[in-house]
């Protein structure tokens, strides 16, 4: 059928394409779109896998409060058991959702394991410089929270991915 | 109200008339050593007075200071710790690796330091040495990667590595030893900025410590002396074979005479060996020429002293072998008391060796050189080397070698810093020529430090052993008190450290296993004790009855 007179043919513009899904979680501001460091990944993976131990062990506590061979071993009463294991699988908890947000791009978490892995360092300095009979294993202790630390704030991609 | 009077400002205007002198100028000031009191209060002065102080402090109460040095380091790193902490917290653009790192270290370190600062402070030596031992590898692998010849380099491994081992074995000992050479070099800056007539020292050039080197910087270059010294000291010249002929003669004498002196256990005859000895010129010329810088004249002083020390252990082997009389080690007073030297010895050496310098570069003492031969001692101890190696006695051989090297290296050390000292040396030509004898001077001041090492050793080691025998003879004191028909016959300690208290008394000694025990605890179980007893018999007769 012919125009009708007067009548203009407006071509709709094309639909704009779908935009890319690079992450499904919701991105801390200014980190959407940039790649995540491999260092931090694996920080974060670090974190998660200790807290699902963690959250494990608390488990194992929950469940096993009855056991009489765990019992003897660990000296302590059901209950007292229970919270310990309730207080592990909360930290766990914690861990693993602090870890999720580190991944998202999270500064104020990056800073509270800096925070938290300064203190570790600082530990394994102590027992370096003056408990002489732990001295070498202190140097074991010191490498794992400095490489954490070099990760979430020395490696220039991991200041990259948190700048905003 | 009275008119200022200008006179009043005048200095001696408010003194009584007495003391005023006659033509209006003013009475000599009161003075302190011959320095004017007023000159005491200078600023120079008055920090040299601080220096000081804390010289005698370093020297009197080592330890304690040690541990207050390291509190005072601790509570700085944790006001710097804090400070960071806050600034981190404030500023995010401040979180950066190395400073969260430098405020976790420093924590951990202040907190060492403050709570447990013994243990801190020997730890941060041996990590100090660490480092220097890494340092040293790696320039090494440096070195070895270029395949340039090493000259610098390889004295810096040398030094690197050898200081950094040597701190890491011995922490303790090299603390004290870097206490004690801190204190001298404060004790000297003090000194100097006290008694110094040149106010200006501080004023002209760098002040502080570093008037220790302005001093020496302004000393007088006594080229004349040294030219003596050089003819003394030196085997130069067409004449150089006859008087090394004549070194090496008096060497084989000296060692004969000291041998046999102490084969025969004759304190005067060994004194006469000293005497005879020219093993110390020979040594104070290694010492010039690495002050001077000189490595020919260094190289062929070393020889000609190695030539004696050879000689020395050669005839003292020799003599041993030929004595008609057997010669014991392990009583021979003359052995005895050049087997285990301690950092006494190195003091005595130390003296002995800037006495000597001091002697030799100036004729109008020379007088001296003989008491110094007398107090250094260096063929005896070699003479017993030889003697104790040809009995198979090693452990004895090598400590009087250890002996030895303490009085060679005390003469080289001392003797060169009395040569700066007195002038001999312009402190502008040994800062230029070090360049030159590099490597020796690293070797040199690497022995000075193993020998420092050895001897604090083995002294804490005597210490230990008397302090046991002390408590062996207080326990074994009060047994005899409560058991009045025993007596001691002796107490005595093996060469492998076993303690043997001998008794005397009727049969078998009572509260046996209570004595063991005590001397057990005593000796810390370290090493064995025992005890032995023979049967005492007696008959009496008379009495009055």
């Amino acid at each position: 059928m012919p125009a009708a007179p007067g009548r203009a043919i407006v071509r709709a513009p094309p639909p704009a394409a779908p935009a890319p899904v690079c992450h499904r979680v919701v991105m801390a501001p200014g980190t959407e779109g940039r790649p995540r460091p491999r260092g931090l990944t694996a920080v974060v993976v670090f974190g998660l896998v200790q807290a699902v131990l963690v959250v494990a062990l608390g488990t194992v506590m929950v469940v096993a409060r009855d056991d009489v061979e765990v019992r003897r071993e660990l000296g302590v009463d059901p209950g007292l058991l229970v919270v310990v294991g309730a207080v592990l699988i909360a930290v766990g908890v914690l861990g693993a959702v602090l870890a999720v947000l580190l991944a998202r791009g999270s500064d104020r978490v990056r800073a509270l394991y800096g925070l938290v892995n300064g203190i570790n360092v600082a530990v394994a300095v102590y027992s370096l410089v003056a408990l002489r009979e732990v001295q070498l294993e202190s140097v074991w202790s010191l490498v794992l929270p400095i490489a954490i630390l070099w990760f979430l704030y020395g490696s220039p991609a991991s200041q990259e991915y948190f700048r905003r | 109200m009275t008119a200022h009077d200008p006179d009043l400002d005048l200095p001696g205007a408010h003194l009584p008339e007495a003391e005023v002198a006659d033509d209006g100028d003013v009475p000599p000031q009161d003075t302190l050593l011959g320095i004017p009191l007023g000159a005491l209060v200078q600023v120079e002065a008055l920090r040299g007075l601080a220096l000081l102080t804390v010289a005698i402090v370093l020297v009197v109460w080592p330890d304690p200071t040690d541990r207050v040095l390291g509190l005072l380091v601790g509570l700085a790193v944790l006001v710097y710790v804090a400070a960071t902490f806050v600034q981190l917290v404030r500023d995010r653009s401040s979180r950066t690796f190395p400073t969260i790192l430098a405020v976790s270290v420093g924590a951990g370190f202040a907190a060492a330091l403050v709570t447990r600062p013994d243990e801190s402070t020997r730890s941060v030596v041996q990590g100090l040495g660490l480092v220097m031992v890494i340092a040293g590898s790696v320039t090494l692998v440096q070195l070895l990667r270029r395949r340039q010849p090493a000259g610098w380099g390889a004295s810096k491994v040398i030094g690197l590595m050898g200081g950094g081992a040597l701190l890491v074995g011995f922490p303790d000992v090299l603390l004290q030893f870097g206490t004690a050479a801190v204190a001298a070099v404060l004790g000297a800056t003090g000194l100097i900025q006290v008694f110094s007539p040149e106010r200006d020292i501080a004023d002209s050039g760098p002040a502080g410590s570093l008037a220790l080197v302005s001093w020496l910087r302004r000393r007088p270059v006594l080229a004349e002396d040294r030219r003596v010294l050089q003819e003394k000291v030196f085997l130069e010249g067409s004449t150089s074979p006859v008087r090394f002929a004549r070194f090496c003669a008096l060497m084989g004498f000296a060692s004969v005479i000291a041998a046999i002196g102490v084969v025969v256990e004759s304190t005067a005859v060994v004194i006469g060996a000293m005497l005879v000895a020219p093993l110390m010129t020979a040594l104070m010329g290694v010492s010039l020429a690495l002050t001077m810088g000189w490595p020919q004249r260094a190289l062929r002083s070393s020889g000609i002293a190695l030539t004696g020390v050879g000689l020395a252990i050669g005839i003292g082997m020799v003599v041993g072998a030929a004595a008609p009389r057997a010669i014991d080690p392990a009583t021979n007073s003359e052995i005895v008391s050049r087997t285990s030297p301690t950092t006494l010895d190195l003091a005595i050496a130390v003296a002995a060796g800037a006495a000597g310098a001091y002697a030799l570069s100036r004729r109008d003492v020379s007088d001296s050189l003989p008491g110094v031969a007398v107090a250094i001692a260096l063929v005896p101890p070699l003479s017993v080397v030889g003697l104790t190696w040809q009995q198979g006695d090693w452990s004895a051989g090598n400590g009087a070698l250890l002996l030895f090297l303490t009085n060679a290296t005390a003469i080289l050390l001392a003797g060169g810093v009395t040569f700066v000292l007195i002038g001999v040396a312009p402190l502008h030509r040994v800062s230029e020529s070090q360049q030159r004898v590099k490597s020796a001077v690293v070797v040199l001041l690497s022995a000075a430090a193993l020998v420092a090492v050895l001897l604090a050793l083995n002294g804490v080691r005597a210490t230990q052993a008397e302090v046991a025998r002390a408590g062996v003879d207080e326990v074994v004191s009060d047994w005899t008190a409560r058991h009045d028909e025993w007596r001691v016959v002796g107490t005595r300690t093996t060469s492998d450290g076993t303690t043997i208290v001998d008794l005397a008394g009727p049969g078998e000694p009572p509260e046996l296993d209570q004595l063991l025990a005590d001397l057990d605890e005593i000796t810390r179980g370290d090493n064995e004790v025992r005890v032995t007893w023979v049967r005492q018999e007696q008959a009496s007769v008379g009495g009055g009855g």
